[in-house]
């Protein structure tokens, strides 16, 4: 289970960014996320936020339409 | 270099301007097709780069980038896109675009590309801008006065005009001047530097009442003034 340092750590890693914005970044998303209603999300809703959830985990995680409420569960439940 | 950046989600334009102002680049922002449109024809000739998300609310960015085209030949365009699909980068370079980067992407990335293409074409990298009777050339980092005498500046004298030139006619607030000038938080900065530094910029490009090039904005900042 991935904790907020390492989605801050990820995040960082992705985007180029410091430790500090990533963390910025981190609580935008958690912001963006925390608004969606996962049974009404629309198709271009849900292309609107998939990089948003790539960036918190390592490049290499398999995220698609199919398993992403799964990290955004994830992401929501380890944002302190 | 001067960036416009148009994405409807609020939390890629942050990632953004966090990661390319560090790097040096100002950034301004569209959310839509027609706010993009309406940017690029009052700013036409600033931006050196534009960055388009495929997907856009109103027209979509292939529109978007067919459009800007028409107006501009040379400036740098990349897409930034979730979609991963071969047809859809076609469609796009097709469309005019330099470039096609994958979300999540890395600021690096982005501002690698940039020079890269800047490399490949150098008449692109030439960035004049004109006030009162200097020209200010943001590649080879001079400012001309209307002799082409080069006006000698301090690293940070040249950077506070490099601020101001990229809003030209727009003022420009006190702690925008110091967070991009000094490029970082403005609380270490002491007050009156900003002041110090100005009063030698305004000596060297001839301000005066009557011209007013380097304008003070009452309790906000400054302006720099084109005519």
């Amino acid at each position: 289970m991935s904790t907020r340092k390492e989605f801050v750590k990820n995040i960082s890693t992705n985007s180029g960014l410091e430790m500090e914005e990533a963390a910025e970044i981190f609580s935008e998303i958690v912001e963006e996320l925390k608004k969606i209603n996962l049974d009404e999300i629309s198709s271009d809703k849900r292309h609107e936020i998939m990089p948003l959830i790539k960036l918190c985990f390592p490049s290499d995680t398999e995220i698609d339409k199919e398993n992403y409420d799964y990290f955004i569960e994830m992401i929501l439940a380890n944002n302190k | 270099m001067r960036i416009l950046a148009i994405d409807d989600n609020k939390v890629v334009f942050s990632l953004l301007d966090k990661g390319m102002s560090k790097l040096g680049y100002t950034l301004d922002h569209a959310g839509d097709y027609d706010q993009a449109i309406k940017m690029i024809d009052v700013y036409a000739d600033s931006y050196s780069a534009i960055l388009i998300d495929v997907n856009l609310s109103g027209k979509n960015g292939i529109e978007l980038c067919k459009e800007v085209r028409k107006k501009d030949k040379k400036v740098i365009i990349i897409f930034i896109s979730q979609y991963k699909d071969v047809e859809t980068k076609i469609t796009a370079l097709n469309a005019g675009a330099d470039d096609y980067i994958i979300k999540p992407f890395s600021v690096l990335e982005i501002d690698a590309r940039i020079k890269a293409i800047n490399r490949r074409s150098p008449v692109v990298a030439e960035e004049k801008v004109k006030f009162a009777d200097f020209s200010f050339n943001l590649s080879s980092r001079t400012l001309l006065d209307k002799n082409k005498d080069v006006v000698k500046l301090t690293p940070i004298e040249f950077r506070i005009l490099e601020v101001l030139v990229n809003s030209i006619n727009q003022a420009v607030s006190r702690e925008q001047l110091i967070n991009k000038a000094w490029n970082r938080d403005g609380d270490n900065i002491l007050s009156n530097s900003i002041d110090v530094h100005i009063m030698s910029l305004r000596r060297k490009i001839g301000h005066n009442k009557d011209n007013n090039i380097l304008q003070t904005v009452r309790g906000f900042g400054y302006k720099l003034n084109s005519k």
